[in-house]
């Protein structure tokens, strides 16, 4: 086992209590902070190799949201951290009844490479913020990032409590045989299951955020320019490689019509008339990838952009009309620039036809009518929801992130970061006089001891009437 | 029986058609489960009478009292509890609507334990139905009494397609396994444990692990014997140790063991009478198998009180094992019987080290007049829950999450908590078209200028 010796290292660290207090979470966060704005540049530049991310994209998602969530735990650690106190019933009224927020331990921290920052850096905030050990595996895929964390994460971070393990398939096996107190995944659903399965093995808990087809359901009733230009944007976001981008649009046929114009004129005000020219849009991360694109293209008609170019891995913002629901396109997730219309002829259908496949991460709905966009909510199911826009709902860091059923379990940001990376224990700290008060609860039984009992451990409900 | 696909089909389809949906239906749904347990009360002591000799008061006591009590909270809550809830809004939010939405999961399968058999099955029951979900419910076939009357009763109180129960043993629940489910809630031990999450895996199914462990009880030199060691055997004794939750050993000084042993020896004396065996209020083991495996584990250990067996009738004595050595087999594994091991620790750090040397426990105890010693404890341990002075406790406080950490589990329920782990949190950001403007300020083509902003 290749890992023992480094995930005991971790485990000796974690027992020997230093992770808890809380200066010592707050040190490692502000030098993650530190991480962050020193190494800015390489960060941009690693993106850009990798997967040719503009370098505003990548300062908004790498950098800024980031911080955001640093700021947000730096700033409210103190109040997440301290016991919270809960109602009491009449016998426990002078006890101590409190949820205490304790770490796990050594926690793994898995990321995937469309992100490649932001995706082990905010668990990585909760995991610290919690007082656990860390253990990061940044995906290989997304080479020039995986080298820059490898190499400069452990000047920021003390590297007794917090380790980076890169690799590809076998090594993450093999670092997936050893004993974690938390496992944290971002990737696909099949992975999932392999993560969870071995992590089965040591009675690990997890987080899986994975991934799916989100659905994005345009209404006959909307501002066909403001809802091209936000899909557009939430759909071509580093080239579409994004787990909560709008994956294909459900319309009818008219909308489809009125849009085409529009997500042209939206294309073109964001990348100008040649994408492949534009210094704010992306490339594909891989060859493998790039060829698995490629291949969709065949689905519907190309009716915006289509044009590749393999030696730059480039694919142009790319819009396909009439897409049926047996097309390529529509059998996977895409996960780059191609949107894949599929005509409906109203909301009810594009309901069922949400409703018949797995539930996503996200899902869209556009509509000048709040009712429409409110009915959509109700009668689906996802891991969160935008009305009239994209990606936005998890910007906000006290909206948890994290899907349901196919796209995955748990959630984070913010606070929940947080409260995923520590046990939520429950304490009551009983007085040891007012002995008598327990009698009742002790052997031998009488009817009077029963419904004195009755009484005080009860829950009444309203408007009935108590002996008190 | 019935094949577990159509069982579980049927679930499906009933939860697809919505009508679990409506807080009205839940609630009328909790109101008939709370007219079962009322109205069928003596058929359920009966039953738990057959399973473990549990007597009525305490079948009351252990398990009715506190299921009616979870109907009520859940009853008056659900509203609040299932309400969407608002959250704060940043500067670009800031004209939204921005909340959190509790949606119901969909089917659930909850998987009761033996010791408790029907508070098992009822309590996650009254959760998953308050958050609006198709239930299926496997109770443990040890307590087949129990068991039979749930698959019975329960037809007769609620929807029938929505509320199902699946009863037989490994064969059955493994066949259940293989099918879909939107939350798995398990009550039982570690290596079923393991075996129900590698299911789950499968289809990415998330899962509450109510599992168990050695839960230790730490008593301080400073405290009032008297009072510790009634409250130690009340929860030790109780079910006849068969209790997840129950001190499994004591750690304490050397020099006040003896006090330790005269301690629990008369409170026993109190509890039960002179004759433990024709004490109405003592329970029996559950079945032969476990009444050997507890007999194996007090093998050549030194018995202060206690240690009379029965095999016929699966009675075994409130036992007191002293000086047990920390290899010995009885420290192995979870006692789950009427046997009470002392290991002796000569400070509090000895004390905290031993705990910490182990699985992380379902409950740690903690006895002492000193509230520094008791936040140390609190402090440099970790299980799933504690009580301080007292045992059990904290597992009746339904604002309390109960569940496990480590080997001893994963997830929570009760109260609230039963509410939220069978519910969806759906993140909901409700925007209009007005205030384009704002929206330019992410749309490429970027530059330094908007950089600096």
């Amino acid at each position: 086992n290749p890992y023992a010796g480094l995930v005991s290292h971790l485990r000796a660290s974690w027992l020997s209590g230093k992770t808890r207090p809380m200066e010592y979470r707050v040190a490692q966060l502000e030098a993650l902070g530190r991480f962050l704005d020193d190494k800015k540049q390489e960060i941009l530049e690693a993106t850009e190799l990798d997967m040719g991310k503009p370098s505003f994209e990548a300062f908004f998602s790498e950098i800024l949201l980031c911080k955001n969530e640093l700021n947000v735990t730096l700033n409210n650690l103190c109040s997440w951290m301290k016991d919270e106190h809960v109602d009491k019933n009449l016998v426990m009224q002078l006890d101590s009844a409190f949820i205490r927020k304790d770490p796990y331990g050594v926690v793994l921290i898995i990321a995937p490479w469309n992100y490649p920052i932001h995706l082990f850096l905010v668990p990585l905030i909760g995991a610290i913020a919690a007082g656990n050990c860390a253990i990061i595996k940044p995906s290989e895929i997304s080479k020039n990032t995986e080298r820059l964390i490898a190499e400069t994460l452990s000047c920021y971070l003390d590297s007794d409590c917090f380790a980076v393990v890169t690799g590809g398939v076998p090594e993450t096996t093999r670092l997936l045989e050893n004993k974690f107190d938390y496992i944290f995944f971002t990737g696909t659903p099949p992975v999932g299951r392999i993560v969870m399965t071995a992590a089965a093995k040591h009675l690990t808990p997890v987080t899986l955020e994975l991934g799916g087809k989100n659905p994005c359901y345009v209404s006959d009733t909307c501002d066909v320019t403001n809802v091209a230009r936000r899909v557009a944007w939430g759909r071509f976001f580093n080239a579409g490689q994004t787990c909560i981008a709008p994956d294909y649009l459900l319309c009818t046929l008219e909308m489809q019509e009125k849009l085409m114009p529009a997500l042209r004129e939206a294309i073109t005000e964001f990348f100008g008339p040649n994408p492949r020219e534009s210094p704010d849009f992306g490339r594909i991360v891989s060859d493998k990838q790039f060829q698995r694109l490629r291949a969709l293209l065949g689905s519907g008609r190309v009716a915006i952009g289509g044009q590749t170019d393999e030696a730059e891995r480039y694919i142009a913002p790319t819009v396909l009309a009439d897409v049926l629901p047996s097309d390529p396109a529509m059998q996977e997730e895409v996960f780059g620039p191609i949107l894949p219309i599929v005509v409906i002829a109203n909301m009810d259908e594009a309901i069922d036809f949400i409703n018949a496949r797995p539930r996503p991460l996200a899902l869209y709905a556009f509509s000048c009518d709040s009712k429409i966009v409110n009915q959509v909510l109700e009668r689906t199911s996802s891991g969160g929801f935008c009305g009239n826009d994209t990606l936005m709902h998890v910007t906000l860091t006290s909206l948890p992130f994290g899907g349901v059923g196919n796209s995955g379990l748990g959630k984070y940001h913010g606070k929940f970061t947080f409260d995923t990376f520590s046990v939520h224990r429950g304490c009551l700290h009983r007085n040891m006089g007012l002995e008598t008060l327990n009698t009742p609860r002790y052997p031998p039984y009488t009817q009077q001891k029963l419904g004195l009992l009755t009484t005080t451990f009860e829950v009444k409900r309203r408007g009935t009437c108590t002996l008190l | 029986m019935e094949k577990m696909q159509q069982i579980v089909g049927r679930a499906r389809a009933a939860f697809r058609s919505g009508r679990s949906r409506p807080l009205e239906f839940r609630i009328q749904q909790l109101k008939a489960l709370e007219r079962m347990v009322q109205e069928k009360e003596k058929e359920i002591m009966r039953a738990l009478k057959a399973d473990l000799n549990k007597s009525g008061p305490n079948a009351f006591t252990q398990e009715i009292l506190g299921v009616l009590g979870e109907l009520a909270l859940t009853m008056e809550k659900l509203p609040s509890w299932a309400a969407p809830h608002h959250v704060k809004k940043d500067l670009l939010t800031m004209r939204d609507e921005a909340y959190i939405g509790y949606e119901p999961l969909g089917v659930v399968l909850v998987i009761g334990a033996w010791n408790y058999p029907f508070a098992l099955v009822v309590l996650p029951l009254i959760g998953a139905i308050a958050a609006g979900n198709a239930v299926v419910v496997k109770p443990s076939e040890v307590s087949e009494n129990t068991a039979r009357l749930v698959a019975e009763l329960l037809p007769q109180y609620l929807d029938k397609d929505l509320y199902a129960v699946v009863t037989g043993g490994v064969p059955e629940t493994t066949e259940l396994l293989t099918q879909r489910f939107d939350h798995i809630l398990y009550t039982g031990n570690s290596a079923v444990g393991r075996i129900v999450m590698a299911a789950a895996a499968k289809h990415l199914t998330p899962v509450t692990l109510e599992l168990g462990g050695k839960s230790p009880c730490y008593i301080d030199r400073d405290c009032d014997l008297a009072v510790a060691c009634r409250r130690i055997t009340w929860g030790k004794y109780m079910n006849c140790g068969q209790t997840c939750i129950a001190p499994d050993y004591i750690l304490c000084d050397p020099s006040i063991q003896s006090k330790v042993v005269e301690n629990i020896k008369a409170s026993l004396k109190e509890f039960y009478g002179e004759d433990v065996k024709s004490s109405p209020d003592y329970e029996r083991i559950v079945n032969q198998r476990h009444f050997k495996r507890i007999l194996g584990l007090m093998e050549g250990q030194k018995i202060a009180f206690g240690g009379e067996t029965d095999e016929a009738s699966r009675f075994i004595a409130p036992t007191i094992l002293t000086d047990v050595s920390p290899d010995s087999k009885v420290m192995e594994e979870e006692i789950f019987g009427p046997v009470l091991p002392i290991v002796t620790v000569k400070s509090v750090e000895e004390a905290i080290e031993f705990m910490n040397l182990r699985e992380k426990p379902l409950a740690l105890y903690v006895f002492s007049n000193n509230k520094q010693l008791i936040r140390r404890v609190i402090a440099e341990t970790s299980s799933g829950g504690m009580t301080a002075n007292d045992v059990i406790m904290h597992s009746v406080l339904p604002e309390l999450p109960f569940g496990g950490v480590g080997h001893s589990g994963m997830g929570a329920y009760h109260g609230r908590f039963s509410f939220e782990t069978f519910s969806h949190r759906r993140s909901c950001l409700l925007k209009d078209f007005r205030w384009e403007v704002m929206n330019r300020l992410r749309y490429p083509p970027g530059s330094e200028e908007l950089m600096q902003l």
